[in-house]
Formats: C-alpha cells, structure tokens, sequence
C-alpha cells in the first residue's frame, strides 16, 4: 500500500562497548610505540599510546582527562568517526592479530565517565577577560567553545535548532550512537560555563555592530546547512526529500514518515548509505540508491559500507537522475535514469562520469530521496559580506581563519571540506587556538 | 625418539621428576591418590609430628581465616605470583602413616615421601623410625621451622648448623635405609659447609625452598593490604610464577658448593621452561605447590609433554642428562670473560617499527639506534655497547638478538 504513513518508534544503539577484562587485554595488545604513528593519523591528534598506557594500569580517569585534552567527544566519534581508517589504519600492531582496537578503547572511556559517580570536568582557568560569540552549535562550534573556556574566555553560542549538536544529534542514525550518548557529551560543554541560546538565528536577532559591540571575536562554525536537491525535470513535485531530512525525522521518536513502497536515492555518500540502512532497517527493502560512479569512488566510510552492504542495499553504480514523472495527483510513478561511462581526465587522477546517450532506463518510483551534499547557507554570508570561494565556502585567511571581516572567524566544513566528525573536532579545537592567540596579540 | 623422563634420586626411581608438595592444604588421600593417578612423579605428605594438638587444620578452622590466596597480577596478565597465608599445621603420625599405605598399596610405582618435623631427639628418632616402617619411599624433614613449641622461642633450626646437625642424626638413624631429605631454606649462607655437615650426619639430598614473605597488593579503595582477614591483614608466603629467576639463583649457588647431596627445589617452576631450567641448574626434583593449586592435578600433562618433546627435539635420550648442565657456564662476576664483544641486530622481516628500540638506546645514553623518518630502526655497530635493553624490550619475539662481533 503505497505512501501509508510509518509510524517510526526510533532505533535503538546497537554499537556495544567493551567489558573492562576485554579492554584491559586490548590495552595490553598496544606496544606504546615510540613517536606512535596512529596519533599522527587521527586528526584530533589525540595522545593514543598515552591514553592506553594509563588504562593498563587502569587509571581510566587519567586515560579519560588525555583523550578530553584533544577530543571532547570521545563517545561520539568512537562511534561514528572512522578510526578503522584512520588511527587504527596507522597501527604498528596491525600485522600481528590486527590493529589495537583503539575506538573501542576510547568508548570503554567515554562510557567509564558517563557512569561515574563523579564524571571528569576540566579545571577552568583565571578569566582572560574575552568573550566569543559562536554561531553554530556542531563539532566544531562545542569543540571551539571547550577550547575557548579552556583559555580563559567566556563563550556564547547561537544555535538556530531547538538543542544544541548539530550533526551530532541531527545526523547520525539512532543505531550507531544513543541519543542520550550525544546529550551526555553535548552537556558536557555547557556545563563548562558555555551560554546557549537556542532557536535563534544569530543574523536576524542580533546585528553585527552590536555583536561587535559586546564580544571580542566571532565564530561561525554554521556547517553546511542547507541540503541540495537535483534541479532535474519533474523535481518540483510529489514525495522528494532530502537525506538529512529523513535522518533527522528518524531521529525523532514516534514521527510518522510517509514513505512510499519504491524509493530511490539519490547521492554515494554516508548519509545516503546511513539512509538507506535505516530504511532497510525498518523492513523498507524497495530502496535503490543511485551513484554516478563506481564503489571505489564513493566518499564513504568503510564501515558504514559494509554495514548497508550487509543490510542488502542495492546500488546502481555509474547511474545518474534523469527526470522524475508524476501522475495527475502528484503522485511520482517512476524515474528515469541514464547510465554513465567514467573517463579519466588526462591532467589529473579524477575520473569524470559522462552519461551515454540512448543509455536511458525508467525505474519505478514513488519517493526519491537527494543525498548530494549540502551547500552553504547563504543568509548570514550575505549579511555579514562575507567573501566566498569558488566551491561556495566561507574564505578564510588559512593562518588565522579570519574572514575578510576581521572580527569574524569561521571553521569547518562552512570553510573547508571535512570528511569526519574528528576533523570537524580538530579544526575547532585549532580554530579557537587561533582566535585566543589574537585576542591576547591585541 | 623415546625418552626417559624417570630418573634415579638418592637410590629411589622416580616416573618422572614432577613432585607435588603438600596439596591439599586439609588431609584427604583421595585428593593425593588422584595426583598419583594423574601421572605425577610422587607426592610428599604435610609434616607429620609427634605434637599435633596445637595445629590440627580442619576445614572449619581454614574457613574463619579466609580469604587465604592472593593473586598479584601486572596489567592484563592476571596472577604472575601468589601469595597464601595458609598455615602448614603438621598432621599426626599415624594419619601419615595410615596416607603412606594406603598409597604405597595404589601406587607401587609412584613415590611417596613423607614430610615430618621435629623439635626433639625424641621426635626426630621416633617420627622418622614410623614413616619408614609404614613403608615411606624417602622422608623429608623440614628445618625450616621453629625449634620448640612455645611462641617465643623462635630459632629456626636451619640457622642453627650444629642443631641442624644433631638433628640429621637423629632422622638418619630412625630412618633406618629410607634415603633423608633435608628441607633448608635456598637463602641460607655457607652452603659448603652445610653440604660437608650434613652429608656427614647422614643426609642424601637437601630440598632448597624459596619461598619469601611479602603483601601481594593492598586495596586501594579502603588502604587494606591483601588478603583481608576480616579487615585485617599479615605477611604472605609468595610462591607464584615469579619467583623463578630467585629460584634459579639459588640453585646455581647451591649447585656449585654441592657435589655430594642430591638436590631438589620447591617453587618457582610454572611451565615444562621453567621446569628445564631448574634442572638445567642443578634440580634433579622438582617439587611443586602454588603452581599445583592454581592449575590443576592435570597440569602435570603439560610439563611431561614440555620436558619430554624438548628432550626428542634435542635428542637427548634422558633427562637425567640435563641436570646440572649449565652450571659450569656460571661464574662469579669478577670471573666473567672481558673480552666479549656483541651487537644488538634487527630482524627486519618481523620488525613493526615501533621505535622502541630507539628510544631504550636514546635513553641510556648511547645514541647506536638509527630511526628513519620511515620509521626503520638501524643499529650503529660502531656505537651499540651490546648492553642488551633493546633486545629485552622488543615487543616482537625473537625480533632483536645479540650478535657476536669481531674486533
Ligand atoms: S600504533 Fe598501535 S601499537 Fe603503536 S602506540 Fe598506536 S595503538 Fe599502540
Ligand atoms: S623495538 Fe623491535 S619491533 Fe620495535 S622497531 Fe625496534 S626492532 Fe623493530
Ligand atoms: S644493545 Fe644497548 S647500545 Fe646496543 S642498540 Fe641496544 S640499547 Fe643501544
């Protein structure tokens, strides 16, 4: 029966975390290597070695406070971060038994302190007398705003949702990480000192000159909100959302989705791949995702890979929307879908995907999912004046991360592309580094 | 190739060197007949003495000092030693009497000592005049306890040579035929002279223990050392896998000043490299305690198996060739050749460039490890002194060795 709305109950975590005999013999796998390579391979540049060296000789709290120095996160990223191909892909280890599960040795962490009696808090410094405004309540925004309060300064941040998180809470399936995992460690940072203001688009609400007035510095970290769509034929119309959306309403526990019987999705990336597991998930097997080209060039984690790959996803490669038609009622009955070659270009290693003519084919459809990426919200770039890059970023000077506006900072993936949650936490971290050196400069 | 595990020590054959030493801690032959079962060389019985009333061990009385046993564990490897409190209370002569047939009568084959202690002329002649009419293949007195009943008198017997002395005597005569061991503590000094005295009053072989008084850990939640009697606690006896490389230096001191006395060792050896290497030193018999209650009766199994696969693989045909075969590469120090010359040296197939050769070799102060931004670690012959951390620290097997090198 097509287009009956689901009543969606949420998903439950399935990541599970170590028991401490467990963790205590993978700690006692790592070899403490000199100058240890997996530090350098995770972009938070989190003491790893360090941080397993105190767990052996179970001084988790000790083992915690090092990995807060550079990941405040830690329950968060060692659930959704890919250290499978990034830390533990670097690990000395990895030739004799495997590498040194690290991320599970972080969530052993991460879940130690959140079942503490008495959870660690960074000791806060002597005030150097600054305030931060901070727009956007993501990765990088709560990860900027540690590294700020840590330097002495007081934060505000502007958060235009209703909670603070960002991709943290709007983007990730349920069944990796519990919602009660992310607040854990979102509250975290508030309980810092850090003024939230939610609901509010920082723009509209308070002017630049008056922000000027009472901070000392801005920082957008506003991400890349706004979803694209494809502007082909036929997408004006009937049951057509975008990825994040449907990530997002998942999220929300008993929300009743329409979703049709036959969907496509559209895009190769995590999201689409996080999608359409969920889908599966729900028992919704009519999903097809359509890439334009082949596996080894979609942008994905391995794992999430693998885990649609076990869920059944089935993937058209080199297959790119063509139209999208409705019936009268605007009810979408099929699209059609045109078959791609891959060429490589001569001056660079980027294979580009050129559609075959006559290679057309119709599929049947009833929703059609865009998971292409998003792009910047232009709102706030425009009222700022902002300068922006050739690929629709906020431009930054790369030293100092100013804008053209001297007063206003900007950090991740609103500047720069970022392919994982850790290098969204890195770059806030350095960000604010930043922001402190030049408030102390003037 | 067949090999003969049995050997001959002091005129009694034993199936094999393996020993257990006093389990359990509370007489049930039934309990010992199945170590016998389980193909153990031989057994020795707790102490038999003529004064029992004052230790009789019963389950009840264990059970209102417990906990007994406490675990020292180092990171993720769970009980590297082991500490007990249990107190060795001597058991009558006719329980022990009683044990030496019944077991005789089972196990022909097998050995059976018998343990005894004594304060007197009167006990050492009686006690062992018993154990060897009830047909006791070897007697082992045990010197390591106090001469006299009262709580203050405290001299241990072995500190004393010349009561040490007497005291031979006496066991040797009531023990008629049956060989003697002496049981001494391995830290005693002047083993020439207790070897000549004893070998003079009659004994046949000395059993060597180690087994040093220590706190296995304390509680870090409530400050209370291990194990917590009831809040309380009191020097353990450790005899873990630890104590091994103790064990082992006692045996080359003991095996250079003896010629005369056959040796047996208790304590130390937890697996068949541990149980070679104590022979390797000078051990004809090993005697097992700690290693018997923390793995099994069965555990003799793998120390057969450990001992006698060795043995095919060096082609050796017994192992009563091992004994003491290493003893002439020990020295003093003064003694130690000085013109050795070796180098550490890598095996780079099996090498993960983990650094931590270099860093040993940065920290001592001798800059001969080479680390490539490649993270290849190259030794400077010209550099390394051979002092061996590096090799020790290798988390890799066999991946570092030392290698002699020509001037
Ligand atoms: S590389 Fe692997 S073995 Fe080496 S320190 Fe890192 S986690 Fe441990
Ligand atoms: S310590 Fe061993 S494994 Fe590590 S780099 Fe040195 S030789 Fe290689
Ligand atoms: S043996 Fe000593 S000097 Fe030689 S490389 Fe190793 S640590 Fe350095």
């Amino acid at each position: 029966m097509p287009n009956m709305p689901k009543v969606i109950k949420g998903f439950d975590e399935e990541t599970t975390t170590l028991s401490y005999p467990e963790a205590l013999e993978e700690a006692g796998r790592c070899y403490l290597c000199y100058n240890a390579p997996c530090r350098e391979a995770l972009p938070a540049k989190t003491d790893i070695a360090g941080f397993i060296a105190r767990m052996r000789s179970r001084n988790f709290r000790g083992a915690l406070r090092l990995v807060k120095e550079t990941n405040f996160f830690p329950g968060i990223t060692s659930r959704v971060s890919p250290y499978d191909q990034q830390c533990e892909e670097a690990c000395l280890r990895k030739i004799y038994g495997g590498p040194v599960r690290i991320a599970e040795l972080e969530r052993v962490l991460a879940e130690y302190d959140r079942n503490s009696k008495n959870p660690y808090l960074p000791e806060i410094p002597e005030s150097i007398d600054k305030t931060v405004a901070i727009v956007g309540s993501g990765p990088t925004g709560l990860s900027a705003a540690v590294e700020l309060v840590l330097n002495g300064c007081k934060v505000i941040m502007y958060e235009s949702a209703r909670i603070a998180g960002g991709v943290f809470t709007k983007g990730i399936p349920s069944y990796l990480i519990s919602d009660e995992v992310i607040e854990y460690e979102v509250n975290g940072v508030l309980e810092l000192g850090v003024d939230l203001v939610t609901g509010i688009n920082a723009g509209e609400s308070i002017n630049l000159v008056s922000m000027k007035r009472s901070f000392d510095a801005l920082l957008l970290a506003i991400g890349m909100g706004v979803p694209r769509k494809l502007p082909v034929q036929g997408s004006e119309k009937g049951d057509i959302f975008t990825g994040l959306e449907i990530l997002e309403s998942l999220k929300l526990k008993e929300k009743r989705l329409r979703l049709g019987e036959n969907i496509v999705i559209v895009g190769g990336g995590n999201v689409s791949l996080d999608v359409t597991a969920a889908l599966l998930k729900l028992g919704i097997d009519t999903v097809t995702l359509l890439y334009r080209r082949d596996r080894e060039h979609m942008p994905v984690f391995k794992s999430r890979y693998r885990l649609a790959e076990e869920m059944g996803v089935k993937i058209k490669f080199r297959t790119v929307l063509k139209e999208i038609i409705s019936n009268d009622q605007r009810t979408i009955t099929e699209v059609v879908c045109q078959k791609n070659e891959l060429k490589e270009k001569d001056d660079s290693q980027q294979v580009v995907a050129e559609p075959i003519e006559g290679s057309e084919f119709t599929l049947p459809a009833d929703t059609v999912i865009f998971s292409i990426g998003q792009e910047l919200d232009r709102d706030l770039v425009e009222m700022f004046d902002l300068e922006t890059t050739e690929e629709g970023r906020i431009k930054v000077d790369p030293e100092t991360n100013q804008t053209n506006d001297s007063f206003i900072f900007a950090a991740g993936s609103c500047v720069e592309r970022i392919d994982t949650l850790v290098d969204a936490i890195a770059r806030g971290q350095d960000t604010a580094r930043k922001i402190v050196r030049k408030l102390l400069e003037e | 190739m067949e090999v003969n595990l049995g050997l001959n020590f002091c005129g009694v054959n034993f199936p094999n060197p393996f020993v257990v030493s006093k389990v359990p801690p509370v007489g049930d032959v039934e309990i010992i007949a199945a170590q016998l079962e389980a193909g153990w060389g031989g057994v020795i019985l707790r102490n038999a003495s003529l004064n029992t009333a004052a230790g009789k061990q019963t389950i009840t009385a264990l059970r209102g000092k417990a906990p007994l046993y406490r675990g020292v564990d180092y990171e993720e490897k769970r009980i590297i030693d082991l500490g007990w409190i249990e107190p060795q209370a001597p058991i009558s002569v006719e329980e022990a009497e009683s044990s030496i047939r019944t077991l005789k009568e089972r196990f022909p084959d097998s050995v059976v000592i018998a343990g005894m202690v004594g304060t007197s002329r009167e006990e050492w002649l009686k006690v062992s005049r018993r154990l060897s009419q009830a047909g006791a293949d070897m007697i082992e007195c045990d010197f390591s306890i106090s001469n006299g009943n009262s709580a203050d008198v405290k001299t241990v017997i072995a500190h004393d040579l010349k009561l040490m002395e007497k005291a031979s005597r006496y066991v040797r005569e009531g023990a008629r035929s049956t060989p003697v061991i002496l049981k001494v503590p391995g830290t005693l000094p002047e083993r020439e002279m207790i070897v000549e005295t004893l070998k003079e009053a009659g004994a046949n072989a000395l059993n060597l223990f180690y087994e040093p008084k220590g706190v296995p850990g304390i509680n870090l939640t409530n400050f209370i050392p291990f194990p917590n009697v009831g809040g309380k606690s009191t020097l353990s006896i450790m005899g873990g896998a630890a104590i091994k490389p103790y064990v082992l230096g006692i045996l080359a001191e003991w095996g250079i000043a003896n010629k005369r006395l056959g040796l047996s060792v208790l304590g130390g050896a937890y697996n068949w490299r541990d149980c070679v290497e104590l022979i390797l030193m000078g051990a004809s018999i090993l005697q097992f305690h700690g290693a018997v209650l923390q793995r099994g009766v069965r555990f003799v199994d793998e120390l057969k198996s450990g001992v006698s696969d060795y043995l095919s693989e060096k082609m050796i045909s017994s192992v009563e060739k091992l004994v003491g075969k290493s003893l002439p590469y020990f020295v003093t120090e003064e003694n130690l050749p000085r013109s050795s010359l070796v180098a550490a040296a890598i095996d780079e197939e099996i090498c993960t460039h983990c650094g931590i050769c270099y860093q040993i070799c940065e920290g001592l102060g001798y800059h001969a490890i080479n680390f490539s931004d490649q993270r290849k670690p190259m030794i400077d012959k010209k550099k390394c002194v051979g002092d061996g951390l590096c090799v020790a620290a290798c988390p890799v097997f066999n991946c570092m060795s030392l290698r002699r090198v020509s001037r």
